[in-house]
């Protein structure tokens, strides 16, 4: 009930971050109006290369062609005069557009070639020129494909290549799939990139078909993803652009604020957050309610904390670089969360020798009722239904390591956005909104323990009058989720090992 | 300590949920405070000012420009860097000549000035120096002063003041604040706007020893050539074609792809007769830099060697050049003069130099508004203006070619003789059109 109601408010303020986000602007030319744009998109297949060169000629140098289009000087070009130019610029380009497999140069053969004029800016036209060009190629082996581009090279304008591969698999393609320009029609310009001049390119290929080559690396910033990840990064860049906002109104402050909490929560509802690790340790440990709490405020301190100490490390030390320390952290987490599997495996261990003598009677005994040993049922009892014995819960330094190796690594959102803060002369208002990022994250993550607790119990008692098999089994659960939770601190500490070795 | 009753257990999530909720209540009510005092913690200044942030010709702009980008897409409301950037943005546009950086410049200094209106001393100084790029140089010097108003040593803000007050026809103003900048920051930016007001007083010694100054100083190979660049065009307007062509030459093995250069080496060809190699280099600028300007002299060129209709072709591409400045808001009335000129239309060119002679009181704008006038056949509204070009001492052959053909017009053949002389003394191939003209009203004049 509790979850729902979050979930409508995450809906609710995912809406508001999509209305609230501008949107990116595109303009015709942005590289001004004498630009000579230019796309080439290839297609490979195994036995030919197939490349759309597309030029997209501003008001200038379409103005300065047009006497070469127009060769009869009759003031207008006619369609005959329009193809002859196309052919023969095509033609131009094929020879300043080299693509060698194997080190051998292809020989193009054009194909269909087009000239249009479009309305430009001050009542001038814009031109687009079109060429299909087609080799053949042997790709039906791996092969390494050399592209470069010389057409007009002294030109300035935007530059752009584009590789797809049909029937043939391109292994770590330089090339996007899709064209971020819409083949040179809409052209982003956001104030923070440059604009694309790629000339040359090297792209090897495998036999095979490679759907995933559609998904390949776009430069600059991805487009955000759907769901859940999507609106949570629509609504960093919110929170981002309401830090950076001249005005700082009460409403807006409140608004942001809010912001902050849902995206803790949001983020610490993501997967891989270190919520499995608790919940296979809440459960392994016989954790209660007290230790999904604390579990929660360590994970909210230590990020918190660690944020801050962070965001004052970047500031101060220039060199410092932000990839690194999240590195060196997630390595610090992973081992942590090792530890306390190690903690884990050894009181587990611990226990069981413990039990071990007495239990060897005991364990026979008790599922055919024999409960008469006074010393041991108390003890029988507790282990079973895993309550509030304070022997036989978590300890509580296995709790507060995990908490911190949750919490240790910082999200890079709310590192943004103190930053950010930071940058504009708004500390306070950056620690406040990391404050809250942090208290969202709590609210999830306790949110998920208790019910992991209320579950157990739920099923505990069930098991309570279960058979001695399950008993043993779940005597047992400890030592299997200390190697779990061992095994996954490894696995973290050396997979952000990797990324920054 | 350990409860075995299940109240407690039950009591302590509910605990929890009531602390969450006031620390969450709290929270909020901070953030609407915050939110009252939108001058929130001026006490941790920003990082550090960057050294280069202002027009100063920046070493590599290309790698300022992606660690400005980097820093804030990481940072999105760090003021320091937009600046910066927007800075950045305004350099690669000078290399490059590519003016869709403008915009780009434009929008990153705007960020800036957004995110801190208050001391923002390198915004303001970059909108400066945008706004001399697009001509506007009221709103140049406006910009300047508003960030030397904030930061009295501003040193860059002194260079776009004295581009400013240079062009709107202020030389004292423009002397002072060169000076300025000289006390406060000698070095290349200084002594390339010191050199150019020498230029301008006429002193061509002293602006050639402070380029070469410059040219000592420069590390870069953009700002090599540019000096290179500056160099060939003292000793081009003095005739000197020999030392113009080495230093053109010069500056290309420094820079191949700093632009003026090539239109230096065309313009020393066209005058020692090589006609060819001069029809090259122009037909190659123009398709990589169609200026206006570019376009006119080509025509000239073409002209002067009667193709008439070739020239033709370039004069309306000035023109579409010229329409796409304006369309693009820019205001440049002294270039728009010039093409109606070349078009013929001897009315409109007098109106639009008359309306930018309104604007600023330029050496330049003045010839325009003189050889207009005399290409309206209004001689006598002309010589007042022609007078006033050359009133600071420049040596310039087109401002004395220009008074000496006016004042053979109307009538005063003595001072034609004169003016037409000195022209020829400082440089007789100035122009391909207007040499040979030159020649025959020296004849006409009287002088052989």
């Amino acid at each position: 009930m509790r979850s729902k109601a979050r979930w409508l408010l995450v809906a609710f303020l995912g809406m508001l971050a999509a209305v609230l986000l501008p949107a990116t602007p595109a303009s015709a030319h942005p590289l001004g109006n004498f630009t000579v744009n230019q796309l080439d998109a290839l297609d490979l297949y195994p036995d030919r290369v197939a490349v759309t060169a597309i030029v997209d000629l501003a008001e200038l140098p379409t103005l300065q062609d047009r006497a070469a289009v127009d060769s009869n000087g009759d003031g207008t070009p006619s369609d005959t005069e329009r193809s002859a130019y196309a052919g023969s610029t095509c033609h131009a380009l094929a020879g300043d557009l080299t693509v060698r497999v194997g080190g051998r140069g292809l020989n193009w053969s054009v194909g269909i070639t087009t000239l249009d004029y479009l309305p430009g800016a001050a009542g001038l036209q814009t031109s687009r020129l079109t060429c299909g060009l087609s080799a053949p190629a042997d790709l039906g082996s791996a092969a390494v494909l050399e592209v470069d581009n010389r057409f007009r090279a002294d030109r300035i304008g935007w530059r752009e290549m584009t590789a797809v591969g049909h029937g043939v698999r391109l292994v770590n393609s330089p090339l996007p799939a899709a064209s971020i320009s819409d083949n040179l029609r809409a052209y982003p310009n956001d104030l923070l990139s440059s604009p694309l001049d790629v000339r040359s390119a090297r792209v090897s290929t495998e036999p095979g078909n490679d759907p995933s080559s559609y998904a390949a690396a776009q430069p600059g910033r991805p487009g955000p993803p759907g769901g859940l990840a999507g609106w949570s990064a629509r609504a960093e860049r919110t929170l981002e652009g309401l830090v950076g906002g001249r005005h700082l109104t009460p409403l807006v402050g409140l608004l942001a604020v809010l912001l902050a909490i849902v995206l803790g929560a949001g983020h610490a509802a993501l997967p891989g957050h270190g919520k499995t690790l608790m919940a296979v340790y809440l459960t392994g440990q016989a954790g209660r309610a007290r230790d999904a709490l604390g579990v929660a405020a360590t994970v909210t301190l230590t990020h918190t904390g660690g944020v801050l100490a962070l965001g004052l490390l970047l500031t101060t030390v220039a060199t410092l670089a932000g990839e690194q320390v999240l590195g060196w952290l997630g390595v610090v987490s992973g081992l942590t969360v090792a530890a306390v599997g190690v903690g884990m495996l050894s009181g587990a261990a611990r226990r069981l020798r413990r039990r071990a003598q007495p239990a060897a009677a005991h364990d026979h005994d008790h599922p055919h009722g024999h409960h008469n040993d006074d010393h041991h049922h108390p003890h029988a009892e507790q282990h079973h239904h895993g309550h509030d014995h304070p022997h036989r819960g978590p300890s509580r330094l296995n709790l507060v390591g995990m908490g911190i190796a949750g919490g240790l690594v910082p999200s890079p959102s709310a590192l943004i956005i103190l930053l950010g803060a930071i940058g504009l002369g708004r500390t306070g208002f950056g620690v406040l909104l990391v404050v809250g990022y942090g208290l969202g994250m709590a609210a999830t993550l306790t949110a998920a323990g208790l019910t992991l607790v209320v579950l157990r119990r739920r099923w505990a008692g069930r098991f309570a009058a279960a058979t001695g098999r399950l008993a043993k089994v779940f005597r047992l659960a400890p030592a299997g989720t200390a190697m779990l939770v061992l095994l996954v601190g490894v696995g973290l500490a050396g997979r952000a090992l990797t990324a920054i070795v | 300590m350990s409860t075995v009753t299940s109240g407690p257990r039950r009591s302590s999530p509910a605990r929890a949920a009531v602390v969450v909720g006031v620390a969450t209540l709290a929270l909020l009510i901070g953030g609407g405070i915050v939110g009252l005092r939108t001058t929130g913690g001026s006490g941790s200044a920003p990082a550090a000012q960057p050294a280069g942030a202002g027009a100063m010709p920046a070493a590599a702009p290309n790698a300022a420009i992606e660690r400005a980008q980097q820093r804030l897409r990481q940072v999105p409301g760090d003021w320091v860097t937009w600046a910066a950037l927007g800075s950045a943005y305004l350099e690669r546009a000078r290399v490059t000549a590519d003016p869709s950086y403008y915009p780009k410049a434009e929008g990153a200094l705007d960020k800036s000035l957004k995110l801190r209106g208050r001391d923002n001393a390198s915004a303001l100084t970059g909108l400066g120096a945008l706004a001399n790029a697009r001509h506007d140089f009221a709103g140049a010097a406006r910009w300047a002063k508003r960030a030397l108003a904030v930061d009295p040593y501003a040193a860059e803000a002194y260079g776009v003041l004295t581009d400013a007050l240079t062009q709107l026809g202020d030389p004292a103003g423009a002397t002072g604040a060169v000076q300025h900048m000289l006390d406060l920051r000698p070095g290349l930016s200084a002594y390339t706007r010191a050199s150019y007001d020498f230029e301008q007083h006429g002193r061509v010694g002293d602006a050639r020893a402070l380029m070469a100054r410059a040219l000592q100083d420069a590390v870069d190979p953009a700002d090599i050539a540019f000096c290179r660049y500056q160099l060939g065009e003292l000793a081009w307007q003095e005739g000197r074609l020999d030392e113009a062509e080495a230093h053109y030459a010069a500056g290309r093995a420094a820079d191949p792809n700093y632009l003026p250069l090539r239109e230096g080496q065309a313009k020393v060809a066209a005058a020692r007769g090589r006609t060819d190699a001069a029809l090259r280099g122009y037909a190659e600028l123009t398709l990589v830099y169609p200026s206006p300007t570019y376009f006119l002299e080509y025509a000239d060129l073409l002209r002067s060697l009667g193709r008439t209709a070739e020239a033709d072709a370039q004069v309306s591409l000035a023109a579409a050049a010229q329409q796409l400045f304006t369309a693009n808001g820019g205001s440049d009335d002294l270039t728009g003069s010039a093409v109606a000129l070349a078009q013929g239309r001897t009315k409109d060119a007098v109106r639009l130099a008359a309306k930018e002679w309104q604007r600023r009181h330029f050496a330049d704008v003045a010839d325009a508004l003189a050889w207009a006038l005399h290409a309206d056949g209004r001689d006598a509204a002309a010589l007042p203006y022609a007078r006033k070009a050359g009133a600071l001492g420049a040596r310039s052959a087109r401002y004395a070619f220009h008074l000496g053909i006016i004042e053979l017009a109307a009538g005063d053949s003595a001072a034609a003789r004169a003016d037409l002389s000195r022209a020829r003394d400082i440089n007789p191939t100035f122009s391909p059109l207007d040499g040979p003209v030159l020649r025959s009203a020296l004849t006409q004049a009287g002088v052989s």
